[in-house]
């Protein structure tokens, strides 16, 4: 509760918050802010992103995370105010917000855009943590051997390149958010790792811990029982907030052109779609397309933003060597 | 001290052959006529137009390099090639040997992230400490916000913005790396002695004002946009660990002594609470490595992240080795470096 | 503490107030707009899909008779064709940059090698064709007409320099002509005899070194198969040794199998093949072979400095800057045969007689070429630099700030350089052709191994037979349900014209009287009721017709057709899908794909080269043919017959009859002729485009 209220009195974490809650609404809006063109026999079409189901099921019989496109022609459409003629939510088959080249629906690819960051994002950080928790524990808790070997492992992926060996990968597994994903899980995990083994290294010699060993609890009770929950929920606050910076990432991909494919609601390829229209037209106006690339990055932008304003905030309060730090 | 140098020197060749092991092993699913792309030119745009190599002639390149062979026969080749004929191989998009290709394109690269770094540095520390000083007030707030905001943004969208303001209407900043006169003396003339490979340098030995100046220009927004955006991490903990300082005990007695602020601050809080700050230098040089990629391909500066996105681009699989065997020995070397000024800096550490 | 939540609250609301603002703002207000754009469409589900128009005549399709224009005679001329320049001149801001130089920006460095005879890929061949002079070759923008270059004339029947009904071809060799590197010097410092200036032995020793090096995937096949009559060396090879040893062709994989005396053998032949006399250099035909002249005219056959080539050439400090190539002996040929790219020792130097000299290749940053000043014509106007950046945003800004003359265009991007053409900054040259046919590829034999493409791999509705496209009412069903209208207007941009034929439009033996498939539903169900016995129609069909992930045209293209089968039968499903670049590739040359989207582009401006490709049994398409054994038989003799024959009328009737099989076959679905747009500074003058050459002759350029 106290940590709650020195949240609320810091106003940049309380933004951070706002934005995020405005994310998550969007995204559970998202079929009713922008219908998809064919309704789905099942709900799960409509929360899993194409990415996650094309590895179990070859048809599907339908995506609405697929961008709607109109026409084939490649140069961008404005935003049409008739859209919003119908106040809210607008109609997207008159591009509220114009489109992208190759015209696809900005605004149609922004909502559905915000479900599959979260769930990629969510998706990442779970698994990375979910890796880095067990190995940080088994780390820290066996302790000697065990634990030098695993910690060398450690060390090991933290020299990798990160950003290169994601190149390398995709350019050889072929390109797809999925790929990008697995490969973030692969190299994300140690840095969870290493905190979850630090903090267990302390729990384990608070005094409960040793009463648990002295009563003949086994190792894998007193891991789960006693040692993770104590260190369990400070690593759990702090990989949420990296679901910002991760986005951020999959986007930098998406615009090299190693993400998802064209015609998919992801923010990255947006602007990957935007990357040729950001100078507008040469020799006149070369503001001409702000659309396509203003709006994809306002909304990226923000929602990275959000995350990390509320981490900076989280940080702080749970930085151990900054507890009583505020000067009245 | 020098033990704990040694070991993680050793280090290094250990990492150097997982990487290069795990690499060869993620290639080992592709095909035979996959990995014959190496050797042609395959881009969609020439996609089928090109493809005029007959199956028999895709079997005699096959043959030849021996790209039929599993992952592990090809490593070992790769292995012994590098040991015994110190060969790292042949980059098909320099048309060099990898070596003399990444050393050629190392200085321009080196050049951007010196000049990236400085500002990052000094501009972090400096606002951090503000911050610090001023925590949880208005100028906090808005120290903070402005960096958070630089991590928050794409650096493709604020690169190519950078590049249509101040070169598309001002025409201030051109991009590449120096104008058509300048690279003529600069690579052409026997004037100009290329010392050190770093332009702006050159320019100065050489005495060439012109050239410094159109050196500079044409750094100036890679240099400015790689800054914007890293200097976040480093002011966040520059800002911490100054808090942490201003209250220890004796920032305390050093103000009931009656000193003035500034100094307490200057003199006594800020040397000390750089010391953990040499610690994030590793992830910024990690940050530097990726933002460099977009950053160089956006403003067509010719250096190793532009390299290495075309080599991935490309399947140059040896480059791609190469570009990975530099960029992990870049960042353990750089985290020995920072291990060994932490020590001594700060006397209380010791290495086991 | 109340404060700050004011703040905070005033901060929401001023961001989101901004967002719906920026929603709200008036498009108007900008300038530039497209009126076209703006209007609105209404809410429609089906706007995904490409416009398929129903069809509205029944009969006429068919035999609807062509226009009679060619294209040629009013394409390949340069004229900037940028829109009424306003009479008015807005005063150019900039004022012209880079003077004697011509900066163009391409997307990335195409050049694979410099050696002429190894590469064979337009990137490479653009560079090298400036660099090196060929013994005759195209005039200005004509892909047919030749004039002399180092031959001093062009050799015809009339003029004597071809003889033996067209075996034999005779060039005159101009005196005089000096390679850019000067007279060549030994290990003693003595000028080797004969260096530094064109000889026909220069001639005879560059065509050999080419035949005998014969690199995987270079060009010398186009040269082995009319001077040897075979298609790659090791062919020859084989040949000899059946003949010399009696050994089985299969027996010999390599170059490697082949005995000493086979190699003296094959190194024999090729040299027979190309005699000195006198100032001439005589070529000896296998068979007549008409479009050998369009050969010797592009850049894998230029003429380099024999002793050059040979000696080994060390710079002041003592760094090899050249290494020795082959010298000309029979006994030494083998080492230079198939080299690695980069171990040809001309793979980074170049010394020609053309206009350019190469002065500076920094791969992926600049090729910088300086005007040769003793050009054996005027000397060219302009240095060159050619750089390059993929950034499309960066290109864009450095030709509007004239930074760059020249920079590739991306077709779905050409808007955005209007502004500057209508400011008469730029010039645009519209509809240039270009020397390829995009056309469906109906596999007949499908390499049903492991196949993605033909789902169970029979005709069961969940899949296709391998042999499926061997019917002929498929491959008509499958022409007469492709809409070409909405192919050309969407898919492609307008960028193509409509091929009605196999030939190109502007190639020998071209007849716009064929008759040709257009879009005819009612004909396409009742070909495909038709089909596999009537079972087709019953069962229905699926099948995958891939795209490489980014290729939007192939995207389309197939969507056109995908909805053009299901509108006819619910049960013919194609899905069209990415794939990555590597595996369609492996899967391309192990011939997986059922139907391809695919483009030829012609090596020499002869019909043989797209009759021989398409329709030979053993061309690169034509091997996949699955007809009845006399009709191939009759095509290959057709083939045969159309590359030696002369005369012209003779020679017209046999493409004309090829051109009908293909109709009556429906083999291959041609699709369109690419067309392309180029963009330069309005300030140079002389721009030249010719589609048979693999890139820009620099030479006429100028800038003012």
């Amino acid at each position: 509760m106290i940590l709650f209220k020195r949240f609320l009195k810091n106003p940049l974490s309380v933004v951070g918050f706002v934005l995020i809650i405005f994310f998550f609404l969007v995204a559970i809006a998202a079929p009713w802010l922008a219908p998809p063109e064919r309704a789905c026999p099942s709900v799960v079409y409509y929360l899993v992103p194409d990415w996650l189901l094309r590895p179990f099921m070859t048809d599907l019989p339908c995506e609405p995370f697929k961008m709607p496109r109109d026409g084939f022609k490649a140069t961008p459409l404005p935003p049409n105010p008739e859209a919003w003629k119908t106040f809210f939510p607008p109609d997207w088959h008159l591009h509220p917000l114009g489109t992208t080249e190759n015209r696809y629906d900005i605004w149609y690819g922004l909502v559905w855009g915000t479900r599959n960051a979260l769930v990629a994002g969510i998706l990442i950080v779970g698994c990375t943590l979910l890796v880095g928790l067990i190995y940080g524990s088994v780390s820290g808790f066996y302790g000697r051997l065990v634990d030098a070997v695993m910690m060398r492992i450690v060390d090991f992926v933290f020299a990798l390149p990160t950003f290169l060996m994601t190149l390398v990968l995709v350019s050889i597994w072929g390109r797809g958010l999925d790929k990008i994903i697995f490969i973030s899980i692969i190299f994300g995990w140690a840095g969870y790792a290493r905190f979850t083994r630090g903090n267990i290294l302390a729990v384990r010699e608070l005094e409960y811990v040793a009463a648990a060993k002295a009563l003949g609890a086994n190792d894998r009770r007193i891991i789960f029982r006693h040692v993770l929950p104590n260190t369990i929920y400070p690593i759990l606050i702090l990989a949420s907030l990296d679901v910002g910076s991760i986005v951020l990432g999959l986007s930098g991909f998406s615009f090299l052109g190693l993400g998802s494919g064209e015609d998919y609601s992801d923010w990255g390829q947006m602007i990957a779609f935007a990357r040729n229209r950001i100078v507008g037209a040469a020799g006149g106006d070369l503001l001409q397309y702000w659309y396509t690339w203003i709006y994809p990055g306002i909304t990226i932008t923000l929602f990275v933003l959000a995350w990390n304003l509320l981490g900076d905030a989280v940080r702080d309060i749970l930085d151990p060597r900054l507890r009583g730090s505020r000067r009245a | 001290m020098i033990a704990f140098i040694v070991r993680r020197l050793l280090f290094l060749p250990l990492l150097w052959l997982a990487i290069t092991f795990i690499i060869f092993l993620c290639l080992e699913p592709l095909g035979p006529y996959q990995r014959v792309t190496l050797f042609i030119n395959i881009s969609p745009e020439s996609f089928g137009r090109g493809g005029k190599l007959t199956q028999e002639q895709l079997q005699r390149l096959i043959d030849k390099y021996g790209l039929a062979d599993p992952a592990p026969i090809q490593y070992g080749r790769w292995l012994k090639q590098i040991i015994f004929d110190h060969n790292f191989g042949w980059s098909k998009v320099a048309q060099k040997p990898v070596i003399d290709a990444l050393l050629e394109r190392l200085p321009a690269t080196t050049e951007l992230a010196l000049y990236a770094i400085i500002p990052v540095v000094f501009v972090a520390i400096w606002l951090g400490v503000i911050s610090a000083v001023h925590h949880n007030r208005p100028l906090d707030h808005i120290t903070r916000f402005v960096s958070i905001t630089g991590y928050s943004i794409p650096i493709f969208v604020f690169g190519i913005f950078m590049l249509m303001y101040f070169y598309g209407v001002l025409q201030w900043f051109p991009p590449g790396r120096n104008s058509l006169w300048a690279e003529r003396i600069i690579f052409a003339s026997h004037q100009f002695i290329r010392y050190t490979g770093l332009n702006t340098v050159d320019a100065l030995l050489n005495q060439r004002l012109d050239i410094l100046v159109d050196s500079l220009r044409h750094l100036a927004l890679p240099v400015l946009t790689l800054a914007y955006l890293n200097w976040a991490a480093l002011l966040r903990v520059t800002r911490s660990s100054m808090l942490e300082t201003l209250r220890q005990d004796y920032i305390t007695t050093a103000r009931a002594k009656g000193l003035p602020e500034h100094i307490v601050v200057q003199k006594h809080a800020k040397r000390n609470a750089l010391i953990p700050v040499t610690t994030i230098s590793a992830n910024i040089v990690a940050g530097l490595i990726g933002g460099v990629v977009i950053t160089e391909t956006i403003f067509n500066y010719k250096g190793v992240g532009i390299f290495s996105l075309d080599a991935t681009l490309q399947f140059d699989i040896p480059t791609v080795l190469g570009v990975a065997l530099f960029g992990t020995t870049l960042i353990v070397i750089t985290n020995l470096v920072v291990d060994i000024l932490y020590a001594i800096i700060d006397p209380r550490v010791r290495y086991d | 503490m109340k404060k700050s939540y004011v703040l905070i609250g005033v901060v929401a609301v001023l961001v989101l107030a901004a967002a719906v603002v920026l929603m709200y703002v008036n498009p108007n207000s900008n300038k530039g707009q497209n009126p076209a754009s703006q209007t609105t469409k209404p809410p429609t589900t089906e706007n995904k899909q490409p416009e398929n128009k129903p069809p509205t005549t029944t009969t006429t399709t068919t035999t609807e008779t062509p226009k009679t224009e060619q294209p040629k005679t009013e394409s390949p001329k340069t004229e900037p064709t940028s829109p009424s320049q306003p009479a008015t001149t807005q005063p150019t801001k900039t004022a012209l940059k880079n003077t004697g130089t011509y900066v163009s920006v391409g997307v990335a460095d195409p050049v694979d090698s410099l050696d002429p005879a190894g590469v064979y890929d337009s990137g490479s061949g653009g560079i090298i064709f400036n660099i090196y002079d060929t013994l005759v070759f195209f005039d200005g923008a004509s892909p047919e007409k030749l004039v002399p270059m180092l031959s001093t004339k062009v050799p015809t029947v009339e003029n004597g320099l071809i003889k033996d009904e067209g075996q034999t071809y005779i060039f005159p060799i101009r005196t005089g002509v000096k390679f850019q590197w000067g007279p060549v010097k030994d290990s003693s410092g003595k000028e080797i005899p004969g260096s530094g200036i064109v000889t026909p032995e220069d001639v005879e020793y560059s065509i050999e070194r080419g035949l005998l090096q014969d690199k995987s995937g270079g060009p010398q096949s186009l040269l082995l198969e009319p001077l040897l009559g075979v298609t790659t060396l090791l062919d020859l090879a084989k040949q000899v040794e059946t003949q010399l040893h009696q050994k089985k062709p299969e027996d010999i994989k390599s170059m490697d199998d082949v005995s000493s005396e086979g190699l003296q053998e094959v190194c024999k032949r090729v040299k027979a093949v190309i005699e000195v006399e006198g100032q001439n250099t005589v070529f000896h035909l296998k068979a007549p072979f008409a479009a050998f002249l369009q050969i010797i005219a592009q850049y894998w056959a230029s003429i380099l400095d024999k002793e050059w080539v040979m000696t080994e050439i060390k710079s002041d400090k003592g760094e090899v800057i050249k290494k020795a190539g082959w010298d000309g002996s029979c006994d030494t040929w083998k080492k230079f045969y198939d080299p690695q790219t980069e171990n040809s020792e001309l793979f980074k130097v170049a010394n020609g007689t053309g206009p350019y000299i190469l002065e500076r290749w920094r791969r992926e940053e600049e090729i910088a070429l300086k005007r040769n000043p003793n050009y054996w014509r005027e000397p060219a106007h302009l240095d060159v630099n050619i750089k390059f950046s993929r950034e499309w945003s960066t290109r864009l800004l450095l030709l509007q700030n004239g930074d760059a003359d020249y920079i590739v265009v991306p077709p779905r991007n050409r808007d955005q350089v209007q502004p500057l053409v209508k400011a008469g900054l730029v010039t645009e040259y519209k509809d240039l052709p270009t020397n390829a046919i995009e056309f469906w590829v109906p596999n007949e034999k499908v390499n049903a191994d492991n196949n993605p493409y033909i789902g169970s791999g029979q005709l069961d509705g969940q899949g296709i037979p391998p042999n499926f496209f061997s019917d002929v009412d498929v491959r008509k069903g499958f022409a007469y349900a492709f809409d070409w209208e909405t192919f050309i207007n969407d898919a492609i941009n307008n960028d193509g014209v409509r091929s009605k034929t196999m030939f190109r439009s502007d190639v020998f033996g071209y007849n716009p009287q064929i008759p040709y498939y257009s879009l005819n539903l009612e004909k396409a169900s009742e070909h495909l009721k038709k089909a596999w016995g009537g079972q087709l129609w019953e069962k229905g069909f699926k099948l995958v017709i891939p795209y490489v992930a980014g290729g939007t045209v192939v995207k389309l293209s197939g969507e056109i057709l995908q909805k053009n089968l299901a509108s006819i039968n619910p049960k013919f499903k194609i899905e069209v899908r990415d794939f990555q670049s590597t595996q369609l590739t492996q899967d391309m040359n192990a011939d997986k794909i059922p139907f391809d989207y695919s483009a030829w582009s012609e090596d020499f401006h002869d019909p043989h080269n797209w009759a021989y490709p398409c329709f030979g049994s053993t061309g690169y398409y034509g091997r996949l043919l699955d007809i009845e054994p006399e009709l191939q038989k009759k095509l290959d003799e057709l083939i045969q017959k159309g590359r030696g024959e002369l005369d012209p009328a003779k020679r017209k009737a046999i493409y004309d009859e090829i051109q009908q099989i293909n109709y009556d076959q429906a083999l291959y679905i041609p699709l369109d002729e690419p067309t392309v747009h180029r963009f330069m500074r309005s300030w140079m003058k002389g721009y030249t485009y010719n589609p048979t050459l693999p890139g820009t002759y620099l030479y006429y350029l100028g800038k003012e």
